[in-house]
């Protein structure tokens, strides 16, 4: 299960995901970030209480990280240590800005 | 059987060991026939001293082909037992013993062969002092069949290992390019060459070679699961060989013990030509229907000893159940068509009314024996497989020798030439009842449970609670299983990241399979999935029947492409502390522990 809180303040923009954004939970999160992204210029996703993340829910980081390097910036905040092992070991670390 | 969404899916186990089985029991019957010719031939046209020379000589051959069959069981076993483990080194190393061993034993056979063929011929019971022209057929073919001894060993060497390497079908086309080889050759040498005995012992080893080499086509163009590597192997293995090899001995031992005592019981208690005649039909026709058991007890052993590695009781429970409901289908199915057609199979061997009318007697007898002789068979490949040889060699004895012989003797007491006729399916039930009494012994009670009939160790496989098992066919499945998998870890000593982990692997793998997987139709693709703790360590199983997909071969292959490809896979493999995979028996099967 994933929530999905949204702030959204001008051109700006922040998700806090909490719980699982796995391969049932990412369509919601993309059909989420693409409902809010236009217009966007600083977009942040907080992980503080996200647990778990699979190949599909960096695929969803990974097309909105496209997309915000046209229009702004993206950054990825209060990550654990669990999921940024999966951004270390899939190099994702380099693709995405990552603020502990 | 539906599965968690309530798609109707195929039993993975079943589709493992029904083909396999019905393939076996073609091979069977096709060997069978490829023996047959050449007594035909050699008896309708070069002569009866002749076939006897050939005939006398296929004890010989039997020894030879039992040498064979016991390197090739008892490593086949084992190498199961290995791969269900996950020691794929181990598992080839028990494949390149066998390979190594079976030319040794031919570079023995042929040396006897060309420097003491006398010993050989000795052995079969033949001097040349008692009937020379006897003597001389047997030597003739043996300097034919000299060439193909090496054929003949390796053939049933790599046999077993080309059965678990999903080569089912390539065994089954090496039998009949045996059968039509070994007919057209024999046809060749009686009307073309006119070789005579030594012709057709050469016609037989250029027939064996032909089928070895339609049999190594599958290591030359095959990504195939074995290849040559002494590297693991350890000189523990020969006592564990020796011990599942031994059974066969000891089943070729109670076979001719068997068919001494019961001749002598024929002789002595069948007091007609007639009821002799019958008993031979019955023999006869009973050797093709014993290649419905001897197939299916082929197909089944490496299955068994595979789940048997793997520590799998569910696996064994479903493999059990599918064995012995298949056993009971095809043999019953095969007894009710020979029930029917006894009085025209009589009629085929012979036109004289009492032989046929005891012959029709005797062949009903053994068709609804028929039933109760594979579902005994399949339970003993079945106990070999789980390792309770102690209790098959005793079986093996008592279904091959006492059991036939003392049912024999009483029912031919009572009730002359018919009851030694009968004796063939009386003697079957007095087998199960022995094999039902046994079972109760081991229970201490009646057997009320699929569990009970099983006899598998209270300590095999995971305790409860400490074994998880599912299926999945859809992606919903695959995620519901990755959040058990977590709740498991977390459950069984497994930290946060562990469980994070675990459940990443369930979700990563299962749903490439439910995505990418090809089976011949897309109706009822469905993932084995069992989780389970092995020495402290958190073990995941995922089994498919889908076309072999390597998921450690294809990370070697791309893990230097883009990051943003396979990523999925790229996690598993870069996280994952031990990953095994093995294609065996048209299955993929991937195996991470952490």
């Amino acid at each position: 299960m994933l929530n999905i809180n949204e702030t959204k303040n001008g051109a700006s923009l922040v998700l806090a995901l909490e719980g699982r954004l796995d391969t049932s939970t990412a369509p919601q999160l993309e059909e989420k970030v693409n409902g809010l992204i236009e217009g966007v210029a600083d977009f942040t996703f907080d992980f503080s209480k996200l647990e778990y993340i699979s190949s599909a829910g960096l695929r969803v980081l990974l097309s909105t990280q496209k997309t915000m390097n046209k229009q702004g910036k993206l950054v990825i905040k209060n990550v654990s240590d669990e999921v940024m092992e999966i951004f270390d070991v899939t190099g994702f670390s380099d693709i995405l800005t990552i603020e502990k | 059987m539906r599965g968690l969404s309530g798609i109707k899916r195929n039993d993975i186990i079943a589709s493992m060991f029904i083909p396999a089985a019905i393939s076996m029991i073609f091979t069977s019957i096709a060997r069978f026939l490829a023996g047959a010719v050449d007594g035909i031939i050699t008896s309708k046209f070069l002569g009866a001293e002749a076939y006897a020379g050939v005939s006398l000589f296929f004890p010989m051959v039997n020894i030879i082909l039992l040498f064979a069959t016991f390197i090739a069981i008892g490593c086949q076993v084992l190498c199961s037992v290995e791969i269900g483990a996950g020691n794929k080194k181990v598992a080839n190393s028990l494949f390149t013993f066998a390979i190594l061993t079976g030319i040794a034993v031919a570079i023995v056979f042929i040396l006897l062969g060309c420097f003491a063929p006398d010993i050989l011929v000795k052995i079969c019971g033949i001097e040349q002092g008692d009937n020379p022209e006897i003597y001389m057929h047997m030597i003739d073919y043996l300097n034919g069949y000299l060439l193909g001894i090496p054929a003949v060993i390796l053939v049933q060497v790599i046999s077993p290992f080309i059965i678990i390497d999903n080569g089912k079908k390539l065994i089954t086309i090496s039998s009949i390019v045996l059968f039509l080889g070994d007919l057209v050759g024999d046809l060749l040498d009686v009307f073309v060459f006119e070789g005579g005995v030594f012709g057709m012992g050469i016609a037989t080893s250029i027939s064996l070679w032909l089928q070895l080499l339609c049999l190594c086509t599958h290591f030359i163009f095959g990504s195939g699961y074995f290849h040559m590597s002494l590297s693991g192997f350890d000189p523990k293995f020969l006592l564990d060989i020796f011990k599942n090899g031994v059974l066969v001995f000891l089943r070729t031992l109670a076979t001719i013990l068997r068919d001494l005592f019961t001749n002598y019981l024929n002789l002595s208690l069948a007091t007609t030509t007639a009821a002799i005649a019958a008993r031979g039909i019955q023999n006869d026709l009973n050797t093709v229907m014993f290649c419905i058991g001897i197939g299916i007890s082929n197909a089944l052993l490496p299955i068994v000893a595979l789940f048997y590695g793997a520590e799998d009781r569910q696996g064994m429970k479903r493999l059990f159940v599918c064995s012995m409901k298949t056993s009971a289908t095809i043999s019953g199915g095969m007894g009710l068509i020979v029930l029917i057609v006894a009085p025209l199979i009589s009629v085929l061997y012979t036109s004289d009314p009492q032989v046929a009318s005891l012959a029709t007697f005797g062949i009903r007898c053994m068709a609804i024996g028929l039933v109760l002789d594979c579902l005994a068979m399949a339970f003993q490949s079945y106990l070999q497989g789980i390792q309770r040889l102690k209790l098959v060699n005793f079986l093996c004895f008592a279904e091959r020798f006492f059991v036939p012989v003392v049912v024999a003797f009483v029912m031919g007491a009572g009730f002359g030439s018919k009851g030694v006729l009968a004796s063939i399916a009386v003697g079957k039930l007095v087998l199960v009842i022995i094999i039902f009494i046994i079972i109760c012994g081991y229970k201490k009670g009646i057997p009320s449970k699929v569990e009970d009939y099983m006899l598998l160790k209270n300590d095999f496989g995971a305790e409860e609670g400490f074994e998880q098992y599912g299926y999945i066919q859809t992606i919903d499945d695959a995620i519901a299983k990755s959040e058990e998998a977590r709740v498991f870890c977390l459950n069984h000593g497994g930290d946060k990241r562990k469980a994070n982990l675990m459940a990443l692997y369930v979700e990563e793998m299962a749903t490439n399979i439910v995505r990418h997987g090809k089976t011949k139709s897309r109706k009822g693709l469905c993932v084995d999935y069992r989780l389970y703790v092995k020495e402290n360590r958190i073990c995941l199983t995922l089994r498919d029947y889908c076309e072999a997909f390597d998921p450690t071969r294809y990370y070697e292959i791309h893990e230097g492409d883009d990051v943003t490809r396979n990523i999925g896979i790229r996690m598993v493999m870069k996280l994952a502390d031990e990953v095994n995979y093995s294609y065996t028996f048209n299955s993929n099967c991937t195996m991470i522990l952490i």
